[in-house]
């Protein structure tokens, strides 16, 4: 038995246009969101800010040494400066350390080394430079505010600052002896 | 020229510190949740306890004390970490995209959504011979 249905004629096919347009339309509404992330994409999310400071007055600070004496930077204008920063807790601030030794004894006289220990207490900070050994002083720095005022994102980071008390240039990573001879050349 | 380039604060606090501890914690809560942790995936400074985030929250702490207002405390991190530090990107260049495309995206959808209503329904038609013929089929059988 073949039952007859009423048939529904099909509505006219002008499907094509509205199509295109809403396509045409949704990719430009898409189009921003995909450049933004495409964009995103291509960057790492963990790479720190570089240099920030560069050619920028480099932050004053008046600190002490692990061995009781003040330091002032304004009265090392004249005198390149080398600020590294390092923990004790930090391995590649270990395998870096003879490097700034080095370069320390290389340059003595001419530029002033210093170490900014990042580490909570200053027997910590002791302790590990009785260890590993030390040719220049190291600021123990209070809450971290100095680090902070150089925009220290971790450890190790080692700033060179020049004579006129300009940060040259930061380095965010544990430094070879000829890349700290380069930096130093570069000021000197 | 470039040595007389100066940071930041080296502006005069602009606003004035606020009269208690507990005012001062908050404040510094408050701007340091809008700060990104250097050394943490997605975490503010305010949620870690990193020796990172503790400077920083040190620092901010400082800050406020001596008056500094909190844009100027935000100014004086941007100075120093870029953008990046903060956690709700700024809405300038091209992170306006990121602020105006779904309102974009969501006003195309409307008006797409619009024309097409106003288009003319065609109306879909019906044989009605066919149904007068298969009724009278029907009819013929239950007779």
């Amino acid at each position: 038995m073949s039952a007859q249905q009423p048939v529904a004629e099909k509505p006219p096919a002008d499907r094509p246009g509205p199509n295109l347009w809403v396509l045409g339309l949704g990719l430009l509404a898409c189009a921003p969101l995909i450049w933004v992330l495409a964009n995103a994409f291509g960057k790492d999310p963990r790479a720190l800010p570089q240099n920030t400071l560069g050619g920028k007055s480099a932050p004053v600070w008046t600190l002490t040494d692990l061995d009781g004496v003040e330091h002032d930077l304004e009265a090392l204008r004249g005198t390149p400066v080398v600020l590294n920063v390092w923990a004790s807790w930090c391995r590649p601030c270990l395998a870096e350390h003879p490097n700034l030794l080095q370069a320390a004894d290389r340059y003595q006289g001419r530029v002033a080394f210093f170490g900014l220990s990042y580490d909570e207490d200053e027997d910590t900070a002791r302790g590990w430079l009785a260890r590993y050994g030390s040719n220049y002083p190291t600021l123990f720095d209070p809450g971290h505010l100095t680090a902070v005022d150089y925009g220290v994102t971790g450890v190790p980071e080692t700033y060179f600052i020049n004579r006129e008390g300009v940060v040259h240039n930061k380095v965010v990573a544990p430094m070879s002896f000829p890349a700290i001879v380069e930096q130093l050349e570069e000021m000197l | 020229m470039i040595a007389l380039l100066s940071l930041a604060l080296a502006q005069e606090p602009a606003c004035d510190p606020p009269p208690t501890d507990e005012a001062v914690e908050a404040l510094t809560y408050d701007i340091s949740s809008g700060l990104r942790c250097p050394v943490c995936q997605g975490m503010s400074v305010a949620d870690s306890s990193t020796e990172a985030a503790i400077g920083m929250k040190n620092q901010v702490e400082k800050l406020v004390r001596e008056g500094y207002c909190p844009e100027q405390v935000e100014d004086y991190f941007i100075e120093r970490y870029t953008t990046w530090i903060l956690l709700e990107p700024p809405a300038e260049g091209s992170n306006w995209l990121i602020y105006t495309a779904p309102a974009v995206a969501v006003l195309l959808g409307l008006i797409v959504v619009a024309t097409r209503r106003k288009r003319p329904q065609v109306p879909v038609a019906v044989r009605s011979d066919s149904g007068d013929a298969w009724r009278q089929k029907v009819l013929d059988e239950l007779d």
